[in-house]
């Protein structure tokens, strides 16, 4: 088990109402997760949380069994094994360069040049980067950009990797490419968990998948035994994939 | 979104140059063109447009637009300095300084020699150290010009600032540019009123959308273990040329040449 959530609630400052209230849920290593819910429902809190963005109010986040600890040495140190993937790629990317945004997560570890270096071009060949390398971040197009995002974090190793909506706004041959792309991270060694509305997505993709509402899990299991509740769902605001219906 | 001077940056046929050079140039030639004489200032002007729209690719039209824009301030303030206006029953005393004039009642206004010099000289060191400047803006990415500054010594908390503000204007312009787009679409610009009412509407949202986009640039930061500092790494690929090399430093020593010369004949 990676990382676990133990009644783990949280509350916006200036918020009356919590967004997460005593939701648990335990991330297993290997696993191909996929987080769906209503808009407001959490994941995003739930993903921030996992990176040691927000304190949680109530309960504990586990990382390989121990509490966190929210000292800058051990969010330093949980930041290179947990990465998370913003959903607007553009809060993530703070460089002039793609070469340049894609070291400077390696900058702040603290990494040998000659290290750096080598990520940097391995990274920049493995998300078909390479041409764009000098080119300014401000001029990439949004696919583009969400590909630099995910290689930012990827080139950090992190046993877990979080993606906050990766298929918004991105057109159907993009989104295919995101699936190849993350079944090869995920065949590298590191955990992928993501949330996103793409239905047919999660059951083309996941192997896990963990529903929510309104700040709790309220299911989790292989995608063919969740999308065969579907009056549950769709109570809960969701549905089923487009895929599902076809074949009715 | 694109800013065109930047993109041109990055697209010119100069771009991989080593920065240090070119700003190096660019430099030396503004020093120049400050002490030079009119004559050897134009000549500045024009080779940097050689430099410029010949060898950097830059497309004339453009550069002509971007050269209008400081000199067309200059021009409006250039009859100050050429038409000279005095006492008709004093004209003897600035007679020698008349090109041209005309009485008008108990004054005399004259087109004035003197002014006619200054006016030529400043409007050449107008047009030169413009040129300058365009020619690093132009030929110079923002991003080198910001590893020099931290080559030369730059306070850190400077360069890092300079460098997140570059990043995010491009992001805080396209912003303002949809809030525009979506308030015309709903007639928001249609007479003054609603078009000050609009305005006050984008600035008011434009800051509540940057104070937000402050607030996740935070958390952006974090999550990819922000310290106190921006460092990041980057494979030079600049490549010196001794062509344009010995242009530039041949063409410098010619005009720095007829410079002193111009300067040993007055004084002899």
């Amino acid at each position: 088990m990676l990382m676990a959530f133990e009644q783990v609630s949280y509350a916006y400052p200036c918020t009356p109402k919590p967004t997460l209230r005593g939701l648990s849920l335990e991330i297993a290593a290997g696993r191909r997760c996929a987080v769906i819910g209503q808009n407001g429902c959490g994941k995003t809190t739930l993903f921030r949380l996992a990176n040691g963005l927000y304190q949680p109010t109530g309960g504990i986040v586990r990382w390989g069994g121990t509490p966190l600890r929210y000292d800058r040495p051990s969010l330093n140190h949980l930041r290179q094994q947990v990465g998370l993937v913003f959903q607007d790629p553009e809060q993530q990317l703070v460089a002039a360069t793609v070469e340049e945004d894609l070291s400077y997560g390696l900058c702040n570890l603290g990494l040998p040049e000659a290290e750096i270096a080598q990520r940097v071009k391995q990274s920049l060949e493995d998300f078909e980067l390479a041409d764009l390398a000098d080119f300014p971040v401000n001029y990439l197009s949004l696919g583009q950009k969400r590909r630099l995002a995910i290689a930012d974090m990827v080139i950090l190793h992190p046993r877990l990797l979080l993606l906050d909506e990766p298929t918004a706004y991105l057109d159907p041959g993009q989104v295919r490419n995101l699936h190849r792309l993350l079944t090869t991270i995920q065949a590298s060694g590191t955990t992928v968990v993501l949330a996103t509305h793409d239905l047919d997505f999660v059951y083309n993709w996941a192997d896990w998948v963990v529903v929510m509402h309104q700040g709790q899990v309220v299911m989790e299991d292989n995608p063919d035994a969740i999308f065969s509740q579907k009056r549950t769902l769709e109570m809960i605001g969701l549905g089923i994939p487009n895929l599902l219906h076809t074949r009715k | 979104m694109h800013h065109q001077i930047d993109s041109l940056a990055y697209t010119n046929r100069l771009r991989y140059l080593p920065p240090e050079h070119k700003l190096g140039f660019a430099i030396a030639l503004f020093l120049l063109g400050y002490l030079a004489p009119t004559f050897v200032k134009l000549l500045i002007a024009v080779w940097l447009w050689v430099w410029v729209v010949v060898y950097a690719r830059i497309p004339a039209q453009i550069y002509g637009k971007l050269l209008v824009l400081p000199i067309s301030f200059l021009l409006l303030s250039l009859p100050a300095l050429l038409i000279g206006i005095g006492a008709l029953n004093h004209l003897p005393n600035f007679a020698a300084d008349v090109l041209y004039g005309v009485p008008v009642g108990s004054l005399y206004v004259y087109l004035s020699s003197q002014g006619c010099v200054q006016a030529g000289m400043v409007l050449g060191r107008a047009i030169t150290l413009t040129s300058c400047m365009y020619f690093i803006l132009l030929t110079v990415p923002f991003v080198e010009i910001l590893r020099i500054l931290r080559q030369v010594g730059c306070p850190e908390l400077l360069s890092e600032l300079l460098l997140l503000m570059y990043r995010f204007i491009f992001v805080i312009a396209e912003t303002a540019t949809e809030l525009l787009a979506a308030q015309q679409t709903r007639f928001g610009y249609g007479n003054w009123r609603s078009q000050m009412r609009s305005l006050s509407l984008l600035v008011g949202h434009l800051l509540r959308r940057t104070l937000a986009n402050y607030r996740e640039l935070s958390l952006g930061l974090a999550s990819r273990g922000y310290g106190s500092e921006l460092r990041v790494w980057h494979t030079a690929r600049h490549r010196p040329s001794w062509r344009y090399a010995i242009e530039a430093i041949g063409g410098y020593l010619f005009l720095l040449i007829l410079t002193g010369l111009h300067y040993w004949t007055a004084l002899c």
